[in-house]
């Protein structure tokens, strides 16, 4: 058999699925599974929702002059911001991403994007839950008893549910993260992998 | 940057698209989504297309980037186990459509980037050129190339 002829000689070189999208103002209807475009998407959320949360931290400063609220919401604002930039730096790298680079190349480009998003988002999970868990806590009980926060805060029992609502609620919110992450890229992640290992040796 | 430009060199070149997605896809399905997949990847980047290599080259490129970073719906059926069976061996003077059947099985039966490989070289590119599309050394490329093609041999050859 000759393989270069009968790999040209594929009848018909063309269907009717791939023809029908190459008309006139198709292409701009044309929707992308790309992981990366996926993270692209969130990032842009992300951002945006960053900005409006660091509004709304500014808002719960005025709000609730405490210092333990000062504390724990000035934390997660910190995190806050730090993540937005974060986010905007990787947004830059993959909005340049060229799907012309080498193979290899851009298969651990896609790889090591998707793993800094998993990381990123496990981070948020580690450092900004507790806090965000105390502070909500602690402005949740100033409403809801019309107490100081000191005053709520000085009851043993008190102590005692915010410990147990951070060490419960924290590592299931840091575990659903991951278990999140892991349906939505896992078996794509060891895809690319299995195919970065297969060029390189 | 002018759409009727770009689909016109698509046009020109629609037989790579076709054959490789014809070599990675599960299904129909997945063949729909791959090709517009390719075609958006394609015009995303022909802004940044300066004509340094073929337009063909260009889009082959694309092409297996885009073929092989493709997230793979988790309740598909896996893609060994959706392959027909290879078509019985026909003799010399047999339908030569029939020989290209065959060997497109057996390439669809190769590791996701053996299946690369084996397509830019039966395309008609020499190694160095097979290296630069996959961003590997050529003397790896011989080296995996002779793989493949002793694997190609033995399947079609079952």
């Amino acid at each position: 058999m000759n393989l270069e002829e009968n790999w040209k000689d594929k009848p018909g070189q063309t269907d009717d699925d791939l023809s029908a999208l190459l008309k006139p103002g198709k292409l701009n209807s044309l929707r992308s599974s790309n992981p990366l475009i996926t993270i692209q998407r969130n990032l842009t959320y992300n951002i945006g929702f960053g900005v409006v949360i660091s509004l709304l931290y500014i808002w719960v400063f005025i709000q609730f002059p405490f210092w333990q609220v000062y504390l724990c919401i000035g934390i997660v604002f910190l995190f806050t911001l730090l993540g937005t930039v974060q986010g905007y730096s990787m947004l830059k790298k993959l909005k340049a991403d060229r799907g012309d680079m080498p193979l290899l190349k851009s298969l651990e480009f896609q790889h090591e994007m998707i793993r800094r998003w998993i990381r990123l988002q496990e981070r948020v999970a580690i450092a900004v839950y507790p806090f965000a868990g105390a502070g909500g806590f602690m402005i949740g009980g100033f409403v809801g008893s019309g107490k100081s926060i000191d005053e709520f805060m000085s009851k043993g029992l008190v102590q005692i549910i915010l410990v147990v609502v951070l060490v419960v609620i924290v590592p299931l919110s840091y575990f659903l993260a991951r278990w999140m992450n892991k349906v939505a890229f896992g078996n794509h992640l060891n895809k690319l992998k299995e195919n970065i290992e297969a060029l390189k040796n | 940057m002018s759409e009727t430009l770009f689909l016109e060199q698509v046009r020109q070149h629609q037989g790579i698209i076709y054959k490789l997605v014809g070599l990675y896809a599960a299904d129909q399905e997945e063949k729909k989504d791959l090709y517009q997949e390719i075609l958006l990847q394609a015009w995303k980047g022909y802004p940044s297309f300066r004509g340094d290599s073929k337009f063909s080259t260009w889009l082959y490129r694309i092409s297996l980037n885009t073929l092989l970073s493709h997230k793979r719906k988790v309740k598909r059926v896996r893609y060994e186990e959706d392959l027909e069976p290879l078509s019985p061996v026909v003799t010399a003077g047999g339908i030569a459509q029939e020989d290209s059947r065959r060997l497109h099985q057996a390439i669809r039966r190769l590791g996701e980037t053996d299946r690369a490989i084996i397509s830019l070289q039966l395309e008609g590119y020499d190694n160095a050129e097979i290296a630069q599309v996959l961003g590997i050394s050529p003397n790896h490329v011989a080296v995996k190339l002779h793989r493949a093609k002793q694997q190609l041999a033995n399947l079609l050859t079952q």
